[in-house]
């Protein structure tokens, strides 16, 4: 038991350091990313077709993504080398103070950003009335407002976006095929 | 003398006046644009008389343009693309607590850039209008680097990640459609990616949904307090004291967007991009500028509503739409029995004087508009920031779908969110993705069919005179800080220290 409980105290070490490195190569793994991005849309564009006007090859579909890619690829050279020569002279970093996540604020985001792309799915159902009252009202009470109060704010936006979007510019908000609403 | 006094006809002032109201409205509301504010009024303007119609289309654009400033201003969240630039300074300001100051320098500015815009159209049509018809591939393809290079260098952060930016958006507009040959790239089978990636659900959320993330990162303490924390007091003589100042920019700013505005295909949004850029980059404090400095809101905000006056020019002289709402504006005014061109002047002078009158009386229209907006806007920001932060999630979702009704935005918009918010986190700039993205596809075509004239050969596009222009005007934006360091340095010695450090 104490083994695991080793191992969970580790973890949770290591997880709790992970920001600070995710700070400090910061650089380093954007010009990663970048590099691995550039090679991707380099290959696949080797897929797309050629672009031959009476037997003479112009530029193509791919010709723009891949002059794209090698300047993209240059930059992360440029940020990765940046980063390394950094950390070798210990260079001090600014650290911002207004960007400091707290652990109610990673659940807030998580919850967010799973809301949303629940969202959609959900409107099938019930309907994009119903599902934006509901998804508001939700939202408003993860922030931190009661619930009572969220109700009625959320049955107000819903109001609101009824008059904005259905009634005055007539754009047609999906029914749910349980809920018509 | 009559056809000027025609416009206070309440048959025309009404519907100019109300057409406002509802600019205001739309324009606030990020994901409905200035062109769809338009494009709303179009049917209604059929039932009245050409100068009313016309009159409804210009106060709709004008105040939809500066409205997009407002939620620009105080939540950062563009209202129309024209507003991305607003964001920058005027979003610091109100984070400051400034941020009504911001909102009425906006105001006035816009008006005033507004009027700077229809004077030139009024005094330069048709010069300028010649010189945009010069235009060719070669010219649009610097037009459009030169565009961009000012969004890498006028952002917050290092150059070298605005320009990883930039290319990063330029990418993102690649996908989709190939318009030369028809072949769908980077959509991996799916149909909606078909047509590419809608600029509007990427706009809210890099700039929107990613605010909302940064807001609620921190816990729920912070977001029990008011939206902003200062009283929406407007004070217009302290704005027009700090204008009075700074009318030099305003000026300088408002000719850019005029011009700008005046070039077919680059309108309000590029047009605030690159004043803003010029404003910075001539500036002796380059390094105020994302710190919520005046001239950064000065800048842009002029410059928008200029580019409107400007996109005229080629409209009324051509017959050639300067943006998406002259093109839609054609469309009307062929309904009405109105041919634009260069005989417009001789054969409808009277419409044409009317329409001229009708755009000054709605840039003085504007500032009293334009307060009840601010008013309203600021009576929604005094609820709790969760309240707000809940509300904007549910409209850059409603408003994401809204442009063409399809969930898959929604998705779009929510991966630009977290993309945007991850990007900040690196202190990569957002503004030079979003103009990439925006400016992608007239770079990449006139650059396609430019080399397919000439055989895949590139001299070309460095040979011809405009395009020389454009070439030395990206250079100087990229060498100008350096170039003016220098120049402190020989002729009065300063700056020895920053050339050393650099």
């Amino acid at each position: 038991m104490s083994k695991y409980k080793n191992l969970i105290y580790s973890l949770k070490r290591l997880f709790r350091q992970v920001p600070y490195y995710m700070s400090k190569y910061k650089n380093l793994i954007y010009g990663v990313l970048l590099i691995a991005l550039s090679v991707f849309v380099i290959m696949y564009s080797t897929g797309f077709p050629k672009y031959v006007v009476r037997g003479h090859e112009l530029p193509g579909p791919s010709f723009f993504p891949t002059v794209l890619s090698i300047f993209l690829i240059a930059i992360g050279l440029y940020e990765i080398l940046k980063d390394i020569v950094d950390n070798i002279r210990k260079k001090e970093r600014k650290v911002k103070d207004d960007s400091h996540i707290t652990k109610r604020g990673i659940i807030n985001i998580l919850v967010t950003v799973a809301g949303i792309i629940l969202f959609v799915p959900l409107i099938d159902i019930i309907g994009f009335k119903l599902g934006a009252f509901i998804f508001a009202t939700f939202l408003m009470y993860l922030l931190g407002i009661k619930f009572i109060r969220s109700l009625i704010y959320s049955a107000v936006l819903t109001a609101v976006i009824i008059v904005i979007f259905e009634l005055l510019f007539r754009i047609p908000f999906p029914q749910g095929y349980i809920l018509p609403f | 003398m009559e056809n000027i006094l025609a416009v206070f006809n309440p048959n025309v002032f009404l519907p100019l006046l109300v057409s406002m109201f509802f600019g205001i409205f739309v324009g606030g509301i990020p994901g409905l644009t200035a062109t769809m504010a338009v494009a709303l009024i179009i049917p209604i303007s059929y039932y009245l008389s050409p100068l009313a119609g016309l009159a409804m289309v210009l106060g709709a654009s004008f105040t939809a343009i500066f409205s997009g400033d407002i939620p620009a201003t105080f939540l950062r969240i563009p209202g129309t693309p024209a507003s991305g630039a607003a964001t920058l300074d005027g979003f610091e300001m109100t984070k400051k607590g400034k941020g009504s100051l911001a909102l009425t320098l906006d105001l006035f500015c816009s008006a005033i850039g507004g009027t700077i815009g229809i004077v030139l159209l009024i005094v330069v049509a048709p010069p300028l209008a010649n010189l945009a018809l010069q235009f060719t591939n070669y010219e649009y393809f610097w037009l459009g680097l030169f565009g961009l290079s000012m969004s890498v260098v006028l952002s917050k952060g290092n150059v070298i990640k605005g320009l990883s930016a930039a290319i990063i958006g330029l990418l993102i507009s690649t996908i989709g459609m190939d318009i030369t040959t028809g072949y769908p790239r980077f959509t991996f089978q799916n149909i909606e990616l078909m047509s590419g990636i809608e600029f509007i659900p990427a706009m809210i959320g890099l700039f929107g949904l990613s605010e909302v993330l940064k807001r609620i990162q921190g816990g729920n303490k912070s977001l029990s307090r008011p939206t902003i924390n200062e009283k929406i007091k407007v004070s217009p003589l302290k704005a027009l004291r700090i204008i009075g100042k700074r009318f030099f920019v305003v000026v300088k700013s408002a000719v850019i967007g005029t011009l700008i505005g005046a070039l077919p295909g680059a309108g309000a949004d590029i047009a605030a991009w690159v004043s803003y850029g010029v404003e910075k980059k001539t500036s002796k404090h380059p390094e105020e500028f994302g710190t919520g400095t005046v001239d950064g809101v000065i800048a842009p905000t002029s410059a928008n509503n200029a580019a409107l006056g400007g996109t005229w020019i080629p409209a009324l002289v051509f017959g050639i739409p300067g943006d998406t709402i002259t093109a839609i504006v054609l469309g009307a005014m062929l309904m009405f029995g109105i041919q634009p061109g260069p005989l417009i002047f001789e054969e409808s002078g009277d419409l044409v004087t009317g329409i001229f009158t009708v755009a000054l009386v709605a840039q003085v229209l504007l500032i009293f508009v334009g307060f009840v907006g601010i008013k309203a806007y600021s009576q929604v920001l005094k609820l709790k920031t969760s309240t707000v932060m809940a509300g904007v999630v549910i409209f850059s979702m409603i408003g994401s779908y809204a442009i063409r009704n399809s969930f898959f935005d929604i998705y779009v918009m929510l991966i630009f969110g977290i993309m945007g918010f991850l990007l900040e986190k690196i202190d990569v700039p957002l503004a030079p993705m979003i103009l990439g993205i925006i400016l992608g596809p007239m770079i990449e075509d006139n650059l396609r069919v430019g080399l397919t004239k000439t055989g895949g050969d590139m001299s070309l596009f460095f040979q011809r005179p405009i395009s020389i222009v454009f070439i030395c005007l990206i250079v100087f934006t990229f060498t100008s800080g350096y170039l003016f360091k220098f120049l402190k340095y020989v002729f009065k010695g300063k700056g020895r220290n920053e050339i050393k450090n650099n």
